[in-house]
Formats: structure tokens, C-alpha cells, sequence
């Protein structure tokens, strides 16, 4: 997951790869999924996600579709 | 130029410096020795403290340092820490010590959180914005494009995300752990 300036940028990339474009997030969107995966990460409950967990994770961020999809 | 990168480049990651070892008084360290020695640790416990070393250092604790704080075998930390990699709890080197404690990285990367003027490196943007979120404080992100190389600043500051850029990520969800260096 990387940050660019630009979506020519992100293109350019792609180019260099041979990867299709994946998703495009806002750096917003991206501090709301860091916060939402990463807040308890010091807990002492803490305990890795379900699928399930993580798919309501990602919906309620908007992160929806085939691409966001564990399985 | 990009000081980001040659610094990484040129200085092995140590342009900004390795992070000075602190006393552990702020918020950001609740440090929790006594419950790292139990009898027999479990998972959990060496799990918590290796994030509480992270914080509190700076730097991504080895086995030997990990096996002294719990008063147990290498092997049995060695042992600990292949479980949690076997389930994606963390990632390990081949030499079975630990690359990432996500979204902490135990090596540096062009994804340096800045808190409370102190430094971590994540393993991705997602990562670094991260370890805001898990240090529950204001701070900054330093990152390279992606492309050009160029310096970029995120920033947070009273849970408000400011600062420009496209967050990419390459790979669907489900391929996340097929090659979780290159995510």
C-alpha cells in the first residue's frame, strides 16, 4: 500500500509493475482504516479479525466489492 | 532530491537517527513487565510485550532480548513467535527473527510515523498511519511517492487526517498474504 502524488503517478506505477490498477483511497479513507484495524492493536484482548469481522471492517468504510473480499 | 529515500539509501535508514532509548513516563508506554512473567508465558503476553519494547525503544526487540525479559528458552520464544507468523499475528525473517509487528517495521521503510518527536517505521502507508492509531496520539507521516520518490507529509492532529496524496492498494484482499513484503 503506497502513497503517490497523482494518479498518473499511480499509473506509472502499474506500468512499471505489469499490475493492474487496484484501489484508489483517499489519505482520509486510509487514516479511518489504519484506526479502524489498528486501534486495539495493543490490548491485551487483542485478537486477530475474522473474515467476517474484517468484511464489516471494510463495509463501513465503504470498502466494498470483489476486491475487498478476504476469501 | 529526495532525502527520504537517499537516506534510506545511503544511510541505511539511520537519517533520521536511531531513535534515543527513553524513560518509559509517557502516555504512550504503559509498561507491563509484570505480567510477562508467568510460568510458562503464552502467546499473548510475549505478543504485548513485544509491542510495549517497540514503543518503548524504538527499535523491534530479537529473540534473545525477548527470551531474557520472560525468563524463557530461545527455543520456546523462537517457538512463540513461529505460531503467531503462522497466523498472521506477525511476520518473521527468514532468520526467525521479527520483520514486522504491523504496523510496525523492524526495518526501515520509505513510511516513517513521527509521534511525540519520537520515530517508527511502518510497513506500508496503511502501516504508518497505523501506528498513529495504535499510539492513540497526534503525529505525522513521512513517505515517498511511489512513482517519483518525492517527499510527502500526511498528517494528524486531533484524530483529523490533513495532507495530500492517492493511497494505492495493488493487490485485492484476498492476496494480501501471498507475498506480504511486497503488499
Amino acid at each position: 500500500m503506497l502513497l503517490f502524488r497523482s494518479e498518473e503517478m499511480v499509473d506509472r506505477w502499474c506500468r512499471n509493475w505489469g499490475l493492474p490498477r487496484g484501489a484508489i483511497l483517499s489519505p482520509a479513507t486510509c487514516w479511518a482504516l489504519a484506526r479502524e484495524w489498528y486501534h486495539d492493536r495493543r490490548d491485551r484482548q487483542w485478537r486477530r479479525r475474522t473474515v467476517d469481522e474484517a468484511h464489516a471492517s471494510f463495509n463501513r468504510l465503504g470498502l466494498t466489492g470483489d476486491f475487498w473480499k478476504l476469501n | 532530491m529526495n532525502l527520504l529515500t537517499n537516506g534510506f539509501v545511503n544511510n541505511c535508514g539511520r537519517l533520521f537517527g536511531p531513535p534515543e532509548q527513553f524513560e518509559a513516563d509517557s502516555s504512550l508506554t504503559a509498561i507491563r513487565i509484570s505480567s510477562y512473567i508467568p510460568a510458562m508465558f503464552e502467546d499473548s503476553a510475549l505478543r504485548l510485550l513485544i509491542y510495549d519494547e517497540i514503543v518503548r525503544t524504538g527499535e523491534t526487540p530479537v529473540v534473545v532480548t525477548l527470551a531474557r525479559l520472560v525468563g524463557a528458552s530461545l527455543d520456546d520464544v523462537r517457538a512463540s513467535l513461529r505460531r503467531m507468523h503462522d497466523a498472521h499475528m506477525l511476520v518473521l525473517q527468514p532468520t526467525g527473527e521479527i520483520l514486522m509487528a504491523n504496523p510496525f517495521s523492524a526495518v526501515p521503510t520509505p513510511f516513517l510515523a513521527e509521534v511525540g518527536g519520537r520515530r517508527w517505521f511502518g510497513n506500508c502507508i496503511w502501516d504508518a498511519l497505523g501506528i498513529i492509531a495504535t499510539l492513540h496520539a497526534d503525529g505525522r507521516v513521512l513517505a515517498s511517492c511511489g512513482s517519483s520518490g518525492e517527499i510527502m507529509e500526511l498528517s494528524v492532529s486531533d484524530g483529523v487526517l490533513a495532507g495530500q496524496g492517492i493511497v494505492h492498494f495493488a493487490l485485492p484482499a484476498h492476496r494480501w498474504w501471498e507475498d506480504i513484503v511486497f503488499n
